[in-house]
């Protein structure tokens, strides 16, 4: 019997030389099968795992005599590049520490940038689902860039410019889609003209797009869905084209399903996470915008003609809107490509951060170089002896450029990894920055950035170093190599140049750091107006019914009400239209009876319930809505405190009566402000409604419902949902948030900046630290002798201390001064991410002056200590 | 590119070679060298040594017909290249040369038997 001769051999196998390793196993193999049977099992296995490490031996014995057998013969033939790099290494390998501090600077500096490319590229160059997408412009009113126009504004727009070839209005909204079994719930939609999908250049995956023919009133209503809905509503089933689904209670034939990569290029702008599910044809939505003019909730995208810029669109644009609004004063409308409306938010950010990227490879280079130079120092004796012996300048300078050309591969493929970890984390971190949808990916693009990167590092780092080498004059660097001294003035004052550079770098990297931490402390200290810690937020679907038929949704209500508020430790519910910082916007032209002023952009919010209790904001003056302000008594509204200053001039609000959409309502009370768009804005003008006065059904469709709770609201989320359940079944509540988590979202992205920047500014005081150390210490080296020769003469060891401090703190005094003024042009770039902080700060510049210069005194610290230990007598005798 | 010579164990690989003809195996190879000179030359030092003679251009490889019997893996048979056989023909002669009237010296087993009645 074989005792398992396969596994023995193959573990000893693996002792045989790679390329061998099979063909030697196997005669191994058939000679053990050939005599086996003449000897015990045991002895077999002993003689076979004897014979295969035999062979292993001769195999490595044998293979290294045909390597050194083909060195011979081809040493002569290798060229003098590969030649380069072997020594390169070698002389690399001699130098651990100095190799390795080089290719850790490089390969973290480099993983940085790289995957900051790759995360800006995925922004700023994310591909869009249209056609010509450069061609597409968006229109937006002047008072606030994410805001709608008129209707009657773009179409006048539409119809007299020059310069646009197409022009589509559309406007989103919230709305209730119903499915064959009566569940309902929300979803971002868009009522369209038909010219829209033609404008963007798309067509369906399945069915029809919305045709120009759908816009005629009277006709059939129609939808095209998102893939998303589709497959949500109907999972995918293809016979969904032709069949029927309610949107706000009315039927609608579904005509089209868009592909799943479409994205409309609203809701990529301003509904961020809220994918818009359905586009339906309205042709009363737009009879409506055309007669309100109070309307300002369409979005207006365009197309230009083949070959008009967007600046000449633009100054044409503003000249037709100050014809068509005379009164206005300036232009009325912000023009801006679609791709940059689309990345305004975090364009400022990307830019920042890469501004900080490049300062960090330049700090990088810088140090790398530093580093090699002085190596070179340190050397140059040797490479004297090479020119003394023949060696040609370019041989010198090829030999130490094959030496960064080294670090610099090295550093680009560790760096590579690193930034492949780097892209990964940030795929991983990028949901709550709105960025999900976002591909990150490694392209050829990013490959190539890296290949100019490790090229245009291997000529900063390596040129100077070659050509200070290659420029010693023989004579005297051999001369100085035998004194064992040289302090080279040129060297060291290139040397001391390129700390200041650095320490000019980390310090304008130190002063955004400074400028966007004092922003995010800001932040954390705005009060958003209502209270966020005890509040817990949903989504709540309402059977959309016109007004006559309010009660249903008044009794499903107040059940709601009811039941939540039986819940132990809940102090307050109500509902909202829109919650603060959801993103909604929501407003119409509010005008005061019997005031002379223009009509105002308002927003306007109804509500149910103990809204105000259960937010946290108090109503200033007057009373709150009560039971009693119900269909039919006569309509009230509640306004914030910027209304009061705003509108009515500061004047008594109580008793006023303001138009809402066409309703004369009696303001009854005052809230205090709440901040609507996040922490950064304030002032909003604000009206409130009661539901149940509401005759706008699309204002009554969906509801947020906010629960007030006593203690730890999170307990409560899932008796929430069940209390829901159970007073309007087959109603489910959308995710159960704390209000909180709205102002947590704001704040991400600032808390990012300042982390990721702080984070950079760090790195590069530590990179300008060792640089200032490194050159210090060569210093001190070099002027040993000197140092000796002034202590023989009396000087005493704190004054020769002193000495080494007072140059470092004049070298870093230059690059302080260089800093300051470069961290204030840098700080250009940031100044849209400022809240709070001017440029100038005090104490953001007093602050990086102390911690800059207390680096500086730490980094020459033991440089200086040293300095002061000399001892005259040997280093003289020396 | 300078000359090499045959080192010992190449010049024994390369007779056992001229010796078996047409194509051997490695284990072949290694069975005419035992059979012949008493030598037990391990797998380990065979292959290596063919592989550097194929890298030379003076032997060359092929893949067998998988062979039925060993779960039809193929294997390799080697062949002397023209070039191989005139480096051997150099080598050789340079010994020849080298060793000519040394005979006695060298073998001196069969020259005495010659020379005995």
């Amino acid at each position: 019997m074989t005792p398992r001769p396969p596994l023995l051999a193959r573990a000893l196998g693996l002792a045989i030389a790679r390329p061998f390793r099979d063909e030697v196993l196997s005669d191994l193999l058939d000679d053990h099968h050939g005599c086996h049977g003449r000897r015990s099992s045991m002895i077999a296995a002993a003689a076979l795992a004897a014979a295969i490490l035999r062979s292993a031996w001769d195999s490595h014995r044998h293979a290294r005599l045909a390597r050194a057998a083909d060195h011979h013969s081809r040493g002569i033939r290798m060229t003098s590049f590969l030649r380069d790099l072997r020594f390169a290494a070698r002389a690399l390998a001699r130098v651990p520490w100095l190799t390795l501090a080089a290719l850790v600077t490089l390969s973290v500096g480099l993983g940085a940038a790289l995957t900051m490319y790759v995360v800006a590229d995925g922004i700023l160059n994310a591909p869009v689902p249209w056609a010509a997408p450069d061609r597409l412009a968006m229109l937006s009113s002047n008072a606030r860039a994410l805001w709608g126009v008129r209707l009657g504004d773009h179409e006048e727009v539409a119809a007299r410019s020059a310069s646009i070839e197409a022009a589509s209005a559309w406007q989103g909204w919230q709305a209730t889609l119903t499915d064959r079994d009566g569940i309902t719930s929300r979803v971002a939609a868009a009522s369209v003209g038909g010219e829209f999908f033609r404008m963007l250049g798309v067509t369906p995956a399945l069915g029809r797009a919305i045709l120009p023919e759908d816009d005629q009133l009277g006709r059939e209503p129609v939808v095209v869905l998102s893939d998303a809905t589709w497959t949500r509503y109907f999972a995918g089933d293809p016979s969904a084209v032709g069949r029927s689904i309610d949107i706000d209670g009315a039927p609608y034939r579904i005509v089209g399903v868009m592909p799943a990569a479409f994205i409309d290029p609203i809701n990529w702008a301003i509904f961020g996470n809220r994918p818009i599910g359905a586009w339906r044809s309205a042709p009363e939505v737009f009879d409506r915008g055309r007669r309100d003019k109070t309307w300002v909730g369409f979005w207006s995208v365009i197309r230009l003609k083949r070959d008009v810029s967007i600046d000449a669109a633009a100054s044409e644009i503003s000249a037709i809107a100050r014809r068509i609004q005379p009164d206005s004063t300036g232009a009325p409308f912000t023009i801006a490509t679609l791709r940059e409306a689309n990345t305004r938010g975090v364009r400022t950010t990307v830019y920042a951060l890469l501004a900080a990227v490049v300062a960090l490879v330049l700090i990088v280079c810088v140090n790398v170089a530093n580093l090699l130079i002085g190596r070179g120092l340190g050397r140059k004796g040797e490479i004297a002896l090479r020119l003394a012996l023949g060696a040609s300048r370019g041989a010198v300078i090829r030999q130490v450029l094959a030496e960064s050309a080294i670090l610099a591969g090295v550093g680009t493929g560790v760096g590579l990894l690193l930034a492949l970890g780097g892209v990964r984390a940030v795929r991983a971190i990028a949901g709550p920055y709105g960025l999900s949808g976002r591909a990150f990916e490694f392209d050829a693009s990013a490959v190539i950035a890296a290949v100019a990167l490790a090229l245009v590092t291997t000529l900063l780092c390596g040129l100077l170093p070659a050509w200070r080498s290659s420029k010693n004059d023989v004579q005297i660097a051999l001369r100085e190599t035998g004194r064992s001294q040289g302090p080279s003035r040129a060297s060291q004052s290139l040397r001391r140049l390129l700390v200041v550079v650095e320490t000019a770098l980390a310090c304008a990297l130190l002063v955004q750091a400074g400028l966007l931490g004092r922003s995010l402390v800001n932040l954390l200290s705005v009060r958003p107006g209502f209270d966020a810690d005890r509040a817990l937020v949903t989504s709540l679907s309402l059977p959309p019914v016109p007004f006559a038929r309010l009660s249903e949704q008044t009794a499903l209500l107040d059940a709601v009400f009811a039941n939540v508020r039986r819940m132990p430790g809940v102090e307050a519910a109500g509902t909202i239209t829109d919650f603060p910082m959801s993103g909604a916007i929501n407003s119409t032209s509010i005008s005061i009876v019997g005031a002379t002023a223009e009509p105002t952009q308002t927003l306007v919010r109804a509500i149910d319930g103990d809204y105000f209790d259960a937010v946290g904001v108090p109503v200033v003056r007057g009373r709150g809505f009560t039971e009693a302000d119900r269909q039919g008594a006569a309509p009230v509204a509640l306004v914030n405190e910027s209304f009061v200053a705003k509108v009515l001039g500061g004047q008594s609000a109580l008793g006023r009566q303001a138009v809402v959409r066409g309703v004369v309502r009696e303001i009854v009370g005052v809230v205090r402000d709440v901040r609507e768009f996040g922490l950064t804005t304030s002032g909003d003008v604000t009206l409130y409604t009661p539901y149940r006065q509401e005759a706008q059904d699309w204002m009554r469709s969906g509801s947020t419902l906010v629960v007030r709770a006593g203690d730890d609201p999170l307990r409560l989320s899932a008796s929430l949902r069940d209390a829901v359940s159970r007073a309007a079944p087959g109603r489910p509540i959308g995710a159960v948030r704390l209000a909180n988590d709205y102002l947590d979202r704001q704040l991400a992205v600032p808390r990012l900046q300042a982390i990721v920047i702080a984070a950079f500014a760090t790195v590069s005081v530590l990179l300008a630290a060792i640089g200032l150390s490194g050159v210090l210490a060569c210093a001190v080296a070099e002027r040993l002798r000197e140092i000796a020769i002034r202590l023989a003469l009396g000087a005493s060891r704190s004054s020769v201390a002193r000495l080494i401090v007072g140059q470092s703190l004049w070298v870093t005094g230059i690059g302080l001064a260089g800093g300051l003024v470069g961290g204030w042009l840098l700080s250009g770039v940031v100044s849209g991410l400022l809240f709070g902080v001017t440029r100038t700060d005090p104490a953001v510049i007093g602050g990086t002056t102390a911690l800059v210069l207390i680096t500086a005194l730490i980094a020459s610290w033991a440089p200086a200590r040293r300095a002061g230990a000399v001892d005259p007598m040997r280093t003289l005798k020396q | 590119m300078p000359r090499q010579s045959l080192g010992e164990l190449e010049l024994l690989v390369m007779l056992a070679l001229l010796r078996l003809g047409a194509a051997a195996y490695g284990a072949a190879i290694r069975a005419e060298i035992r059979a012949r000179v008493g030598r037990d030359v391990t797998p380990g030092a065979i292959y290596p040594t063919l592989a550097r003679l194929e890298d030379r251009g003076l032997v060359k490889s092929v893949a067998s017909d998988p062979l039925p019997e060993r779960g039809g893996r193929s294997r390799r048979v080697f062949e002397l290249r023209p070039q191989g056989l005139k480096e051997l023909r150099r080598t050789w002669r340079q010994y020849a040369v080298l060793a000519h009237g040394l005979e006695p010296a060298l073998d001196p087993e069969r020259a005495l038997g010659a020379k005995k009645p």
